[in-house]
């Protein structure tokens, strides 16, 4: 292997990653060329419009979509040459969170988070009690023989978070996990998936179409353009100096609004 | 007020045992072909280009042998089908042929309920089941069918109320129940009161059937809060 193809350590890396969609007269190019390296413990957003992409890149990272060239690096190993049993226990060190929540309707809120135990085989006694832990963690101890059906956005996230974490997982991918909410939860989700971040050195991508979803929480950012990446760096940089077209068209409104919140600190300033 | 067979039906407990038969065909030939077609269509639905297996040619294959005998009107079915039962029970006619025969026409059928069932599970459920490293059979028996489950149940419903109608229809080759005394004794001697009383208890059975199967359907199904709180 050249070094050049050789994972360095403990990171997600995607090299010269490229995706196409091949339908039955014509070929969609979803990602080209992508190349990024997440640090350990950071918080990484993608953003970008509708159709740029981003979706895609996101399931990249664990394989529910299979890159059509380049490489994914986790922890320095090509994970895209795993077979399909190295590839699923992968995935439990890799959780996962949706716009949609996507949480299993039949089954009680304990019962969802133990859902990831259960797939790799830990007991129930010790999956109810870790995901007890876990409910402690996202605030919703008292509702954990409720239904998804009975809780609010906010909540049904709260328990999709609790359980991508039950597996103890060092990656979270989200993936568009605070577009369904309203402002002020998706203020709360935004601090909670920091607090993650902090005290269980989670490392996070985010995957998002709002600017102040990455102002809030994000280290650095990566700005996804016709599958593509335009630009990429920290995220103060990025939003001082932003350098491609379509980061200046995603901060440019966003900041004026942003600096108009710091200034009215004692207002509620969600008006888009 | 009733003619006089009628009343015989009943004092000799002909009537009665027609109400069982009915039921006990109905329900039996219902567990085999739930047996058959509940794999059938899982195996429809995970084969599927957009399933979590797909395989065309199996998918395909499977598809075009349901929809045959799928397409086949029940009463021919039947007939043609004679030798297959003679093949599995030892005899063409009588009530265990007739079971083989409804299993026969039953399980594409429940196939179908199956597979449509399963079809309405969120994907994005499935995906984030797949994100969290379950393999295909815990997707199966952890997420599809318990996902399913109220759809499932109220599936099975109509497939049982199906196969009642087909069970009145087997009296032809010699199956007993309420639909051969309503053919033999009623219509093809003459009495309607028999036949119109073997269709007032035939509805009584149907809605029994449907109004359990709902209910149950509903009091399992944790989407709606009502009630479903506590376990």
């Amino acid at each position: 292997m050249s070094p050049e193809l050789k994972g360095r350590g403990r990171m997600i890396e995607l090299r010269h990653l490229g995706k196409t969609y091949k339908t039955a007269n014509r070929e969609i190019v979803a990602l080209e060329d992508i190349n990024l390296s997440v640090q350990d413990g950071e918080i990484f957003g993608i953003i970008g419009l509708s159709g740029a992409g981003k979706s895609t890149l996101v399931r990249c990272v664990n394989l529910l979509e299979k890159p059509s060239s380049g490489h994914v690096f986790i922890d320095g190993e090509d994970i895209t040459e795993f077979d399909r049993k190295s590839l699923l226990s992968l995935r439990r060190s890799i959780g996962m969170i949706f716009q949609d929540f996507n949480l299993l309707e039949q089954r009680s809120v304990l019962r969802n988070v133990t859902f990831p135990l259960e797939v790799s085989g830990v007991k129930r006694a010790a999956a109810r009690e870790r995901a007890m832990e876990l409910l402690k963690l996202v605030g919703l101890s008292d509702r954990a023989e409720s239904f998804p059906s009975q809780l609010s956005g906010g909540q049904k996230q709260r328990v999709a978070i609790a359980r991508a974490l039950a597996t103890n997982p060092k990656y979270l991918l989200c993936d568009e996990a605070t577009s369904a909410l309203d402002p002020n939860t998706t203020r709360s989700i935004l601090e909670l998936l920091k607090k993650i971040n902090q005290t269980l050195g989670v490392t996070i991508i985010v995957i998002t179409h709002e600017m102040k979803v990455i102002y809030q929480i994000c280290d650095r950012v990566a700005v996804l353009d016709q599958s593509r990446i335009a630009e990429e760096g920290s995220v103060s940089e990025v939003f001082t100096n932003p350098r491609s077209k379509i980061a200046r068209e995603l901060i440019l409104p966003e900041r004026i609004g942003a600096s108009w919140q710091k200034n009215s600190s004692t207002e509620q300033q969600e008006e888009v | 007020m009733f003619s006089e067979m009628l009343v015989k039906l009943w004092e000799n407990g002909i009537i009665q045992m027609g109400i069982w038969e009915t039921i006990y065909m109905t329900v039996l030939s219902s567990m085999i072909a739930y047996v058959i077609g509940l794999p059938l269509g899982v195996i429809l639905h995970i084969t599927d280009a957009e399933g979590i297996y797909p395989l065309r040619w199996v998918n395909r294959i499977l598809g075009l042998f349901v929809n045959f005998f799928r397409s086949i009107p029940f009463i021919i079915l039947m007939v043609a089908m004679l030798p297959v039962a003679k093949l599995i029970v030892g005899v063409s006619l009588g009530n265990r042929a007739m079971i083989v025969m409804l299993v026969i026409a039953a399980s594409p059928y429940v196939a179908r309920m199956v597979e449509s069932s399963l079809k309405e599970v969120n994907a994005g459920v499935i995906e984030a089941a797949q994100s969290m490293g379950a393999n295909n059979f815990q997707l199966v028996w952890k997420v599809l069918l318990p996902e399913a489950k109220p759809s499932l149940i109220v599936g099975s419903v109509i497939s049982m109320v199906t196969i009642l109608g087909y069970s009145a229809m087997a009296s032809t080759i010699g199956g007993t129940g309420l639909g051969q005394i309503a053919i033999s004794y009623g219509h093809q001697r003459f009495n309607p009161d028999v036949t119109w009383c073997c269709v007032i208890l035939t509805v009584i059975i149907v809605q029994v059937i449907q109004e359990v199967g709902t209910w149950i359907a509903h009091k399992t199904d944790k989407r709606y809060s009502g009630g479903s709180a506590v376990k």
